[in-house]
């Protein structure tokens, strides 16, 4: 034996315990990091099950390395201090106040949500809305955006029309945000902007550092983002900064390319600029077409 | 059906990280010591030269 597995190694020869972990970091890095976003991104159907079939099969022998290095005791994970427990036991206790208040909150409105449209309902933060044609909240008391959506960005279906954009990696509904909704028009009520926003902090995501989420990314704006104030307060004649406001600028424009990594909507909620596409179409007031 | 843009992009990166992948697993089978691991290193190599030939023949 040139070497005994497991501990030093000559120059340029891996012991097993190295070849392990790096193959075991492989596999980590090409399920999470391509698979799971590929399987969440990708719209035609046969491609999203081979690529949920490859991040099965990733994971499954990933866990089949970990085992070999965990039963030669080169990977035990350690166990959590007592600090991290509690306050793994608060953020649950805070997560659980969090949605009694939203159940309190239910039943103040009479245990439903006054909506209209046949689009699909979210629920983002403590204020459930929906993104068919033409939505209303109970909640703030002013009837937002009542108007006619001629530009309606989710569409009488839910789905954003982005989907149908080239090279849109489609999030679908899930991910939309109530920021692509501005500059519609006339129907605009500046108070709009405060009823659905993007919270996330609403179930403490972001708090704690759970990683890369853009959710987590979102919840760091605690509050209206400057973008929406400046509009405010003008009616009809408000002009949403919509390159903050329609832009969805991640997987589907080349989203990688940068290598910035797999989530397109941890960079729209980071980006503040206005992407070049937007620019080279005068005349689009940021509307899809 | 057509590929979106971010589907070429994930199919691309994907042919190449499990080739590269495929590569450090043909290099560790004649570096490993313990036959366990040889086995299960072999096993994965089987598994990654599969994923590596559907995703191009996806893209065929």
């Amino acid at each position: 034996m040139s070497h005994p597995s497991g501990s030093g190694s000559k120059s340029g020869t891996l012991t097993d315990r190295q070849i392990a972990e790096d193959i075991l970091t492989s596999q980590k890095y090409i399920s999470n990091y391509y698979y799971a976003p590929a399987v969440l991104e990708s719209t035609d159907p046969n491609l999203r099950n081979m690529f949920q079939k490859m991040h099965n099969e990733t994971q499954s022998q990933a866990k089949q390395v970990f085992d070999y290095l965990n039963s030669r005791g080169w990977y035990k994970p350690r166990q959590a201090d007592a600090q991290s427990v509690n306050d793994l036991r608060n953020a649950a206790q805070e997560s659980k106040q969090i949605l009694s208040s939203i159940a309190g909150e239910m039943s103040d409105t009479g245990g439903k949500s006054d909506m209209i449209g046949t689009g699909q309902q979210h629920h983002m933060g403590t204020q459930p809305f929906q993104t068919g044609t033409g939505w209303q909240s109970t909640y703030s008391g002013t009837p937002q955006w009542t108007g006619a959506a001629p530009h309606n960005v989710y569409g009488s279906q839910g789905v954003s029309p982005l989907s149908q954009r080239p090279g849109y990696g489609g999030y679908g509904t899930s991910f939309s945000s109530p920021a692509q909704s501005h500059g519609i028009g006339t129907g605009w009520q500046p108070t709009y902007s405060q009823t659905p926003q993007w919270r996330g902090t609403q179930y403490g995501e972001g708090q704690s550092g759970m990683g890369p989420s853009s959710l987590a990314l979102g919840a760091s704006w605690g509050g209206q983002p400057s973008w929406m104030q400046g509009g405010t307060g003008t009616g009809t004649g408000w002009q949403p900064a919509y390159s903050q406001a329609t832009q969805w600028t991640g997987t589907q424009y080349g989203e990688g390319q940068s290598g910035m990594g797999p989530s397109s909507l941890a960079q729209w909620a980071r980006w503040g600029g206005q992407p070049s596409w937007i620019q080279s179409q005068p005349g689009t007031q940021g509307q899809w077409r | 059906m057509a590929l979106t843009q971010t589907e070429t992009w994930y199919l691309s990166e994907s042919i190449k990280g499990e080739t590269l992948i495929c590569q450090k697993l043909a290099n560790y089978l004649n570096q490993v010591q313990d036959p366990e691991l040889g086995k299960l290193v072999l096993e994965l190599q089987r598994t990654c030269r599969q994923h590596v030939d559907t995703l191009i023949g996806h893209i065929s």
